[in-house]
C-alpha cells in the first residue's frame, strides 16, 4: 500500500534522508520512530506531496506521488506536526472547504461532519472563528478534515501533540477502527507508548537511514524491550542510552 | 473547463470568507473600513482635483498642449507599468511560495496548475487593486478635459485588463525564473532592497531635478524639449507605448486606430500568460519544495561581534538581553534596516527644500519670513518624525510576536520593559529630530533665541511622540501579523498618527503667540518685555509638560492593556 523507494533528500550539504526503502502492507499500522532531526518530517512531508526528493519515489496505493500526484493524494489524508488552519474561518467552513479541495459537496458530508464533530467534542464550536480554538482543538479539528475523504493510506506526523487524554483514547481508537476497515496508517511519534500499544509495525530512522524495521512482535523479543520495554531499545538501538549529565 | 475555473475560483474562497467573517463578528471592522473607504476617497478626490489642475494647465497652453498631454499620458503609463511589474513580484513571491496555507492545497489531490492559476490570479489583484484604483481618477480627467465619448469611459476596463495582466504576467514571469535559480527568501530580501533603493533613488532624482520650476511659463519650451527628447518612453516594443496610442484614439472617438494596439496588448497578456503557466508547470512545485528548505541553512553568526557589543553596554543583565536582541533581530532582517535608505534620502531632500526656498521672491522681510519657516518648520520636523515613528516604534511591541510570553513571564516588570523600548527608540530618534531641526536652521541661516526654542520643542516633541507610539503599540498590539510594516497601516497606526498630529498642532498653536510678539520685538529692535518673557517661558514649560504627560499618559494606558492580556 505505500512503497518507499529509494529516496534520498538534501537540504544544501545535509542530508536528511538517504536512500530509504520500506514497504508497508495495506491495512497495517506503521510506526515511524526516530530522534529529534533523525528526518521523519522530511520523509512524511515527500510521502504527504508537499516536498520533492532529492532522489526517489514513494508509490501510495500503487500511484507514484511524482508522476500522478493529484490521483495518490485524493487517497491520502495528511495530519502534519504543525498544521496550518484559516483562523478567520468557522470549524464547519474549515471542513467545507477542505472537503471541496477532495471534490466533496458540503451535502454530502454534513453527516458525517456531524457525527465526528460531536465524537471529537466540537460540535458547539462548529460556528465559532478558529482562532478562538485551543491548540488541542484545532489538532482534533485537522484529524477530522483528513478523515472526511476517507482516505485509504492515513499518514500522520504527530498525532498526539496538545490532544488531551480523551483526545488521545479517541484517536487511538479511531486509528485501530480505520486500520480495521483496511485503511494504511503511517504514524511518526514521539510518545513510544502510543507506538507499542497501537502499531503492527515499527521502523527506526535515525541520521536519515533506517536502522531497524519489522514487526512489533519481532521487536518485543529482543532482550531490552523485554526488561524494560520499547523506550529502553529505542535507546539502546539509536545509541542514546548513556544519559550523560541527567544527574 | 468550467469545472477548472470554478475550482480556481473554490480557492479564494477562505479569503472572501475570512473578509466576511472579519466584517460580521470582530467588533469595530466595520467602523475601520467605512473610516479608511472615507479617507480612501477623500484621496481619490485630492489626486482627481490635483491632476485636473494640473492637466487643464498644461493641456490649455496654446500649441503644444495636447502634444505635452501625450507626453504626460505616455510617462504616467511607463511609470504605471513599472510599478506594476515591481508590486507583481513582490507580491508573487509571498503567494506562490510563502503563504501559509500553501501546504495545506499542496497536500489535497487539486492540480498543481489550478493552485498556480488560483494564485495568479490572487497575485494580480493583490498588486494592481491600488494602482488601478488610484489612476482612474487620472484617466477620468483626460476623459473630461479632452470632451471623450461616452466609448472612452465604456472601454477603458478593456484597455486596464490587459495592460495590468501583462504587467502583472512580465512580474510573475521575473518570480518564477529567480526562484527557478535561487533561493527564494534570499530572492524576495533582494527584491525588497532592490525596490526600495530604485525608489529612493527615482525620488531623489526627481527631487533634485527641481520640477517646481517646470510650472514657470519661461521653462515650458524647455520642458518640451526635455519631453522629446525622451524618446525611450514612446519606443514601440513598450506596451505602454500601445497602452497611450488605444487611449489617444479612444480619447478622440477614432476606434479603428485603436484596434491594433488593442490587438497587440491583448495578445501580448494571452500569450504572457499561457508561457508563465508552460514555467508554472515546470518551476512551481520544485521551487515551493525549496522554499521549504531555506530555514535549514543557518546565518554565519560571528559571537565575538555579540561578546563586544554586550560588554559596550553597561546595563544590568536583563535590559543587556534586550537591547542585543532588538539590534541583531533589526540587523539581521535585510527588509528593516534597508528602509533606512528611504529615510536618509528623505533627510537629504528634507534640508534640500531649505536651501532651494525662494525666500528672495518674498515681499516680507527675510528675516522675519526665516524666523517663521523655521518655526513652523517644527511642525514638518514633527510631521517627519511621527511617519518614522508610526514604522518603527509603533509596532515595537507587536514585534515581540509571538514570543511576547516569554517577556511576560520573566522577572522584568512591563513597566520597566516599556520603559527599555521608549529608551531604546528615543535615542535614535531625538537624534533625527535634532539634525532635522539644526540643519535646516542652518540653511535658514536662523540662529539665536529662535534656534533654542526650535531645538528644545523638538526634544521634548519626541519624548511624546516616542511615547505615544510605545504606549498606543502596546494598546494595540498586532502579534500574529508577519510584517511589520503592515503593523503601522492598522486601527492603532492610524490613531497613533491622529494622536501625533493633535499633539504638534497644538504645540505649535501654544508657542505661536510668544514666537510672534518675540519676532515683532526682534524686527522692530525694541526689548521684549517682562510680559513677553513670562509669555514665552509660560508657554515653553507648557507645551514640555504636555509632551511629558501625553507621553507618559499613553505608555501607563498601553501597560495596563498589556497586563489585562
Amino acid at each position: 500500500m505505500i512503497k518507499i523507494k529509494n529516496l534520498t533528500k538534501h537540504y544544501g550539504p545535509l542530508t536528511a534522508v538517504k536512500d530509504l526503502c520500506l514497504d508497508v502492507a495495506p491495512g497495517e499500522i506503521f510506526g515511524f520512530l526516530g530522534p529529534n532531526g533523525a528526518g521523519k518530517t522530511t520523509t512524511i512531508k515527500i510521502m504527504a506531496g508537499i516536498l520533492a526528493p532529492t532522489t526517489g519515489d514513494v508509490e501510495l496505493c500503487g500511484l507514484s506521488i511524482l508522476k500522478e500526484p493529484s490521483r495518490a493524494k485524493a487517497l491520502t489524508g495528511y495530519i502534519p506536526d504543525r498544521p496550518f488552519l484559516y483562523d478567520k474561518l468557522t470549524g464547519i467552513e474549515f471542513l467545507h472547504f477542505v472537503a471541496g479541495l477532495y471534490g466533496l459537496h458540503p451535502k454530502e458530508i454534513d453527516g458525517e461532519i456531524e457525527s465526528r464533530l460531536n465524537l471529537f467534542d466540537l460540535w458547539d464550536w462548529r460556528m465559532e472563528l478558529i482562532e478562538s480554538y485551543s491548540h488541542g482543538m484545532k489538532q482534533r479539528l485537522i484529524i477530522i478534515s483528513a478523515l472526511l475523504h476517507h482516505p485509504r493510506v492515513l499518514i500522520i506526523d504527530e498525532p498526539m501533540v496538545g490532544l488531551d487524554p480523551k483526545g488521545v483514547r479517541i484517536v487511538k481508537h479511531l486509528l485501530k477502527k480505520e486500520s480495521a476497515q483496511g485503511t494504511t496508517v503511517f504514524l511518526s511519534t514521539h510518545t513510544l507508548a502510543t507506538a507499542q500499544e497501537i502499531c503492527d509495525h515499527l521502523g527506526i530512522i535515525q541520521k536519515g537511514a533506517l536502522i531497524a524495521v519489522g514487526s512489533i512482535d519481532s521487536f518485543a523479543q529482543e532482550d531490552h524491550w523485554k526488561a524494560q520495554g520499547l523506550e529502553s531499545l529505542f535507546l539502546k538501538l539509536t545509541g542514546d542510552l548513556e544519559e550523560d549529565g541527567l544527574d | 473547463m468550467t469545472k477548472t475555473i470554478s475550482l480556481i475560483f473554490f480557492l479564494l474562497r477562505p479569503r472572501l470568507l475570512g473578509f466576511h467573517n472579519r466584517l460580521q463578528r470582530l467588533p469595530g471592522t466595520r467602523w475601520r473600513v467605512a473610516l479608511f473607504a472615507l479617507l480612501g476617497s477623500a484621496f481619490w478626490g485630492g489626486i482627481f482635483y490635483g491632476f485636473y489642475r494640473i492637466l487643464s494647465y498644461f493641456s490649455g497652453i496654446p500649441g503644444f498642449g495636447e502634444v505635452l498631454s501625450q507626453k504626460i499620458l505616455s510617462m504616467i503609463l511607463l511609470t504605471f507599468f513599472t510599478l506594476l511589474i515591481y508590486s507583481h513580484l513582490i507580491t508573487a513571491l509571498a503567494n506562490f511560495f510563502l503563504s501559509k496555507d500553501l501546504a495545506l492545497i499542496h497536500e489535497s489531490p487539486v492540480s498543481r496548475l489550478i493552485l498556480f492559476s488560483a494564485r495568479y490570479l490572487e497575485s494580480l489583484f493583490d498588486a494592481s487593486w491600488m494602482v488601478i484604483l488610484l489612476s482612474l481618477p487620472i484617466f477620468f480627467c483626460y476623459g473630461i478635459i479632452f470632451k471623450a465619448p461616452l466609448g472612452y469611459y465604456l472601454l477603458l476596463p478593456f484597455v486596464f485588463l490587459p495592460f495590468v495582466f501583462l504587467a502583472g504576467s512580465l512580474g510573475i514571469l521575473i518570480t518564477l525564473l529567480l526562484t527557478a535559480f535561487f533561493p527564494i527568501r534570499r530572492t524576495r530580501d533582494l527584491l525588497v532592497i532592490l525596490s526600495l533603493l530604485l525608489v529612493t533613488l527615482l525620488f531623489l532624482i526627481f527631487r533634485l531635478m527641481r520640477p517646481e520650476q517646470l510650472v514657470n511659463p519661461e521653462q515650458l519650451s524647455s520642458l518640451v524639449e526635455y519631453l522629446n527628447s525622451l524618446s525611450a518612453q514612446e519606443s514601440s516594443f513598450l506596451p505602454s507605448s500601445w497602452v497611450k496610442e488605444i487611449f489617444w484614439a479612444l480619447l478622440k472617438g477614432d476606434l479603428l486606430q485603436a484596434f491594433l494596439p488593442l490587438g497587440l496588448i491583448w495578445s501580448s497578456a494571452v500569450l504572457l500568460f499561457i508561457g508563465n503557466l508552460l514555467l508554472g508547470q515546470r518551476f512551481f512545485f520544485h521551487s515551493y519544495s525549496r522554499s521549504q528548505e531555506g530555514s535549514y541553512k543557518g546565518l554565519h553568526i560571528n559571537p565575538r561581534f555579540d561578546v563586544w557589543l554586550g560588554r559596550l553596554l553597561p546595563l544590568s543583565p536583563d535590559l543587556r538581553g534586550l537591547v542585543l536582541k532588538d539590534l541583531k533581530a533589526f540587523y539581521r532582517d535585510k527588509t528593516q534596516w534597508s528602509q533606512l535608505f528611504i529615510l536618509l534620502v528623505l533627510i537629504i531632500v528634507y534640508v534640500y527644500n531649505f536651501s532651494v526656498l525662494p525666500l528672495h521672491k518674498s515681499p516680507l522681510p527675510t528675516l522675519y519670513l526665516k524666523n517663521i519657516i523655521s518655526f513652523l518648520n517644527l511642525g514638518l520636523a514633527g510631521f517627519v518624525l511621527s511617519s518614522v515613528a508610526v514604522r518603527f516604534v509603533f509596532p515595537a511591541i507587536s514585534a515581540e510576536g509571538q514570543a511576547f510570553w516569554m517577556i511576560r513571564s520573566s522577572p522584568l516588570p512591563l513597566k520597566a520593559f516599556l520603559r527599555y523600548k521608549f529608551i531604546f527608540y528615543f535615542i535614535p530618534l531625538v537624534i533625527l529630530a535634532e539634525v532635522l531641526i539644526v540643519f535646516t536652521n542652518r540653511q535658514l541661516g536662523v540662529s539665536g533665541a529662535m534656534h533654542w526654542i526650535s531645538s528644545l520643542t523638538m526634544f521634548s516633541l519626541t519624548f511624546g511622540l516616542v511615547g505615544l507610539a510605545v504606549g498606543l503599540g502596546a494598546l494595540y498590539p498586532r502579534q500574529g501579523s508577519e510584517n511589520l510594516g503592515q503593523m503601522a497601516t492598522g486601527f492603532g497606526g492610524f490613531l497613533y498618527m491622529l494622536c501625533s498630529l493633535a499633539l504638534i498642532g497644538i504645540t505649535i498653536v501654544l508657542e505661536a503667540g510668544p514666537v510672534y510678539r518675540m519676532l515683532m520685538a526682534d524686527l522692530h529692535s525694541t526689548p521684549l518685555g517682562l510680559g513677553g518673557r513670562w509669555w514665552m517661558i509660560g508657554s515653553l514649560g507648557g507645551v514640555v509638560l504636555m509632551h511629558i504627560a501625553s507621553g507618559i499618559w499613553a505608555m501607563r494606558k498601553g501597560r495596563r492593556s498589556l497586563e489585562e492580556i
